[in-house]
């Protein structure tokens, strides 16, 4: 995945800088953002081996490539934390229903937490087959749900009604109105 | 000259009359026409602009200077007559003065004038209250004609743009405290604190300043150890120096940085199928 515009010695040197101007103590929440991060890349790697143990209990169709990040809520701005923004599609659901396996049942880690998943912030790069050729998009996750839909339900002509759309997606509908 | 006070000092009872005698008939008597010379020069110079009134009085000052050699003794008084005259009476009219006075001359970008009038003042060791205040008053305006032009009856406010535009204005105000006013502490400090306060009643000051560091990471990311980043990255800080709202920029930082973080990302494969 290609999605990328964290820096991380840019990064770095302006948590420095800013931690002189207002002090450690403000710069907590910050740090355990960073941390969470950090600390997702050897879950995803942990993950990745929980699900290439229990391949025929979780069947993907097709092959993917994923990333998890796992936020520690209290940590992160409320403003970016905005739950079921989305039904997730089968093979998203599917890595979902794994990851939840994976954390909360298998391991001491993640014993007595609870997962939310904020789709809304994620990304989904993929790869249309065009008459004019193959054209790589990147959307964030409802914008895939409703894809799927279209592409399972739309028929040749990927059209449905709206209504159909959001509730086979399970978007808001007044996500649709947002003018920006 | 030298001479001719001499004459006078050993006259008469030395023991009485040495100093009566000089300050008497020569001292008190150049000080008081000195006095008076320039009062009526003041006066008739009062007509001009204020680039020409300091240049005029400048000339005339620094001949007088020259002329102080010849009695070195008294030069320093007569010099404190000739500037009270000259410059402390005038000072707060020059920098008042609706034509040419220092608002006027920021305002044409006339430093070199700007700069000789702040001289003018320090040669003449005249309080600066009144300096600084129309400095000060001239910051304000700036800021406050772009705020109400850029943000508050903008219908459209490019975030990056307005945050350009105020460290330009930084910028612009601290070469004015450098190149003009010689650096000096209680006029720069003042200006840290009157940039400070406009800055603040800018509306999102500190979302915007936020926005602004995403999108210079966002350009930049890939040279952090360019002299321009660097240049750039110290841009970046004085301006957070000069936020007064620390608080609020912190909690767009984080959400801006929140933004970022959430898409970075280690990926790894699962499936057997390509698709």
């Amino acid at each position: 995945l290609s999605v990328t515009n964290y820096y991380d010695a840019m990064e770095n040197e302006f948590l420095k800088r800013i931690n002189q101007i207002v002090g450690e103590h403000q710069m907590n929440k910050i740090r355990g953002m960073i941390q969470d991060i950090t600390n997702s890349s050897k879950v995803n790697v942990e993950f990745s081996q929980f699900l290439s143990q229990r391949k025929s209990k979780y069947v993907i169709p097709g092959k993917l490539e994923m990333s998890i990040s796992l936020l520690t809520k209290a940590k992160w701005p409320s403003e970016i934390v905005e739950i079921d923004a989305c039904k997730p599609p089968k093979d998203l659901g599917t890595v979902m229903e794994a990851f939840d396996d994976f954390y909360i049942n298998s391991g001491t880690q993640g014993h007595g937490k609870k997962i939310e998943w904020l789709l809304s912030e994620g990304q989904v790069e993929l790869t249309a087959n065009y008459k004019t050729g193959k054209k790589n998009l990147t959307v964030t996750t409802p914008q895939y749900a409703v894809l799927v839909v279209l592409m399972e339900r739309g028929g040749s002509e990927l059209k449905l009604p709206l209504r159909e759309i959001t509730n086979f997606a399970g978007i808001d509908k007044s996500r649709f109105d947002n003018k920006n | 000259m030298i001479q001719i006070k001499f004459s006078y000092l050993y006259e008469g009872d030395v023991e009485e009359q040495i100093v009566d005698t000089f300050e008497n008939n020569i001292f008190v008597y150049l000080r008081d026409s000195s006095k008076d010379y320039y009062a009526r020069k003041a006066q008739e110079w009062s007509v001009l602009s204020v680039p020409d009134f300091l240049k005029t009085a400048n000339r005339y000052l620094e001949a007088e200077r020259v002329r102080g050699e010849f009695y070195p003794e008294f030069k320093d008084q007569i010099m404190t007559t000739v500037l009270e005259e000259v410059s402390v009476k005038t000072c707060d009219s020059l920098v008042k003065n609706t034509q040419s006075g220092l608002y006027q001359l920021l305002t044409k970008k006339d430093l070199d004038n700007v700069k000789s009038l702040f001289i003018f003042h320090i040669e003449a060791k005249v309080d600066l209250s009144n300096f600084t205040a129309s400095y000060l008053s001239y910051i304000k305006h700036v800021i406050s004609e772009f705020r109400k032009e850029s943000v508050d009856d903008s219908n459209s406010i490019d975030h990056i743009k307005v945050i350009e535009k105020l460290i330009d204005y930084r910028d612009e105000m601290f070469k004015i405290c450098d190149y003009c006013f010689e650096s000096n502490k209680s006029i720069s400090d003042s200006t840290f604190l009157v940039l400070q306060s406009e800055f603040s009643k800018v509306k999102n000051y500190p979302k915007m300043l936020a926005d602004f560091i995403d999108n210079f990471i966002v350009l930049n990311g890939k040279n952090l150890e360019s002299d321009d980043t660097q240049k750039g990255i110290e841009s970046i800080f004085k301006m957070i120096n000069l936020t007064a709202e620390r608080v609020d920029f912190l909690h767009f930082y984080e959400q801006t940085l929140s933004k970022i973080m959430v898409t970075f990302r280690e990926s790894f494969v699962v499936g057997n199928q390509l698709l």
